[in-house]
């Protein structure tokens, strides 16, 4: 079963539209949706959780259509973490419980004190008084305490420090452990992705660029670089984004249709996402 | 909706603790119009819980967790009506012990004035929050003082031309009776077309 299923997806905002978006989670893994501030993944996310209206398009979640009055049910399968914690501020960790074991059925006491454990919170602080990582700490130990199957994280990990976000991530490829649990991160920070990601999708001005397993996008793509007339020679069809430096070209190519005479360099998934929104600002 | 209501009533605090306080001043205070203040100033907590979550932003993630839109918005009527029986039994219990300690008959005209206060607050509540919902806190609350203030005035101009015609209908024999059914029912529609009508607004600020 996919987590995630999502059909010929359209969203329009005066100055934007988010068009025909297939994207698709299979169960147990996660993708990350990159792209760059107002690309659309946060409006995905909503759309994802049917907290907006839609233009048109289908939307799937843990296999229930999210616009169907059942899809409430369903949230109590799906951890959110936004950018923030978005609770009033002058709650604290307790409060926050006694609210949630009165809005999840299967929220877990004993499970969220760990986590408020395991994060050095302070049950009774508001949590105004708590910096940035910790506020994504909390968020993450509410979306973890009762029992989901699905995360679904909006820039969780943006603007946290490294250390802080190399925790964070860990606790979700944890939660992936489980091959019936999954996950959808979006994120700008491609490094990222990169550690934990199984699927990568690229979203660039409201248009899904790529989504693939992110393993297959390293194999498949290689940067080469060369003087201006070598280029001339490499097939234009093999060339996914392009930039021109003091030495020449250097550019973004699939490995099966250039050939094995070319130097060709081992790329990241930062290079790809980069020379991708760069050939898409070309045309 | 138990967790909606606890998480406006943890997020009011102190402010609960204030009213808590209020309500106990007030109600022990001679004079019937002071328990007013008390009863008012409860119809005015969801205000305040309102202008916490927009600054928390807390509509965008509730939008996501397994609540209807029904219940967040109902919860916020509830708060506020909740609130306002709680100060209108408060000042009933203290009427009634003080004219027990008295040794005094219990003045209906007291629990009367109370009971008009308080439909009065669920009044203005109606007015108020599907302002709020549409306008958000800070727009919302400038409309609703202006909306009060034009109220007040209204009476005040009129007072004399609706005193005179209060008192007549008073006179006849169950006058009393029918005008408070006239008001509890006019109040009772007033607030579910308000809630209906907030169900629509909110609903509308998720473009």
């Amino acid at each position: 079963m996919n987590a995630i299923e999502i059909t010929n997806l359209t969203k329009t905002y005066p100055g934007f539209a988010l068009s025909n978006l297939n994207l698709v989670l299979p169960e147990g893994s996660i993708l990350g949706l990159a792209g760059e501030n107002g690309a659309g993944k946060s409006t995905t996310l909503k759309l994802i959780m049917n907290a907006i209206p839609r233009d048109s398009g289908t939307i799937q979640v843990l296999g229930t259509d999210n616009q169907i009055p059942a899809f409430n049910a369903v949230k109590e399968d799906i951890g959110i973490v936004l950018d923030e914690a978005y609770f009033p501020e002058v709650l604290t960790p307790q409060n926050v419980s006694s609210v949630m074991q009165h809005t999840y059925q299967r929220w877990d006491n004993a499970i969220y004190n760990s986590y408020l454990q395991r994060f050095a919170l302070p049950e009774k602080k508001p949590f105004k008084d708590f910096s940035r990582g910790m506020k994504m700490k909390f968020a993450i130990a509410v979306a973890l305490s009762h029992a989901p199957k699905l995360l679904i994280l909006d820039e969780a990990t943006s603007g946290l420090d490294p250390m802080v976000r190399d925790e964070i991530l860990d606790i979700f490829n944890d939660f992936t452990r489980d091959p019936g649990h999954s996950v959808l991160l979006s994120s700008h920070i491609i490094s990222d992705m990169e550690k934990i990601c199984d699927y990568i999708g690229f979203i660039h001005h409201g248009k899904l660029l790529l989504c693939e397993e992110k393993d297959r996008l390293l194999e498949e793509y290689a940067i080469v670089k060369l003087s201006d007339q070598d280029f001339l020679s490499v097939p234009p069809e093999a060339v996914h984004g392009k930039k021109e430096t003091t030495y020449g070209v250097e550019a973004l190519v699939k490995r099966t249709q250039v050939s094995a005479a070319f130097p060709l360099e081992h790329t990241n998934l930062e290079d790809i996402i980069l020379f991708l929104a760069r050939k898409e600002e070309d045309v | 909706m138990k967790g909606l209501l606890l998480k406006d009533i943890y997020t009011l605090g102190k402010q609960m603790k204030l009213f808590l306080v209020l309500i106990l001043v007030f109600a022990v205070m001679p004079g019937h119009s002071m328990s007013a203040f008390s009863i008012m100033y409860a119809a005015m907590l969801p205000m305040s819980t309102l202008a916490y979550d927009e600054r928390a932003k807390w509509d965008t993630l509730a939008s996501m967790m397994p609540y209807s839109t029904t219940d967040i918005v109902f919860s916020k009527y509830l708060l506020g009506y909740l609130a306002v029986g709680c100060a209108t039994l408060f000042s009933f219990i203290v009427q009634i012990t003080f004219s027990l300690l008295r040794q005094a008959p219990i003045e209906s005209e007291g629990i009367i004035s109370s009971l008009i206060v308080a439909v009065f607050a669920t009044l203005l509540q109606a007015i108020d929050l599907p302002m709020q919902f549409k306008l958000g806190a800070e727009r919302g609350r400038i409309l609703f003082i202006i909306i009060t203030v034009a109220m007040t005035m209204a009476i005040v101009t009129f007072s004399d031309t609706l005193t005179n015609q209060l008192f007549a209908i008073l006179n006849q024999g169950s006058g009393l009776f029918l005008m408070v059914l006239l008001c509890i029912a006019l109040t009772l529609v007033l607030n579910a077309a308000s809630i209906f009508l907030s169900v629509k607004l909110y609903k509308s600020n998720f473009k």
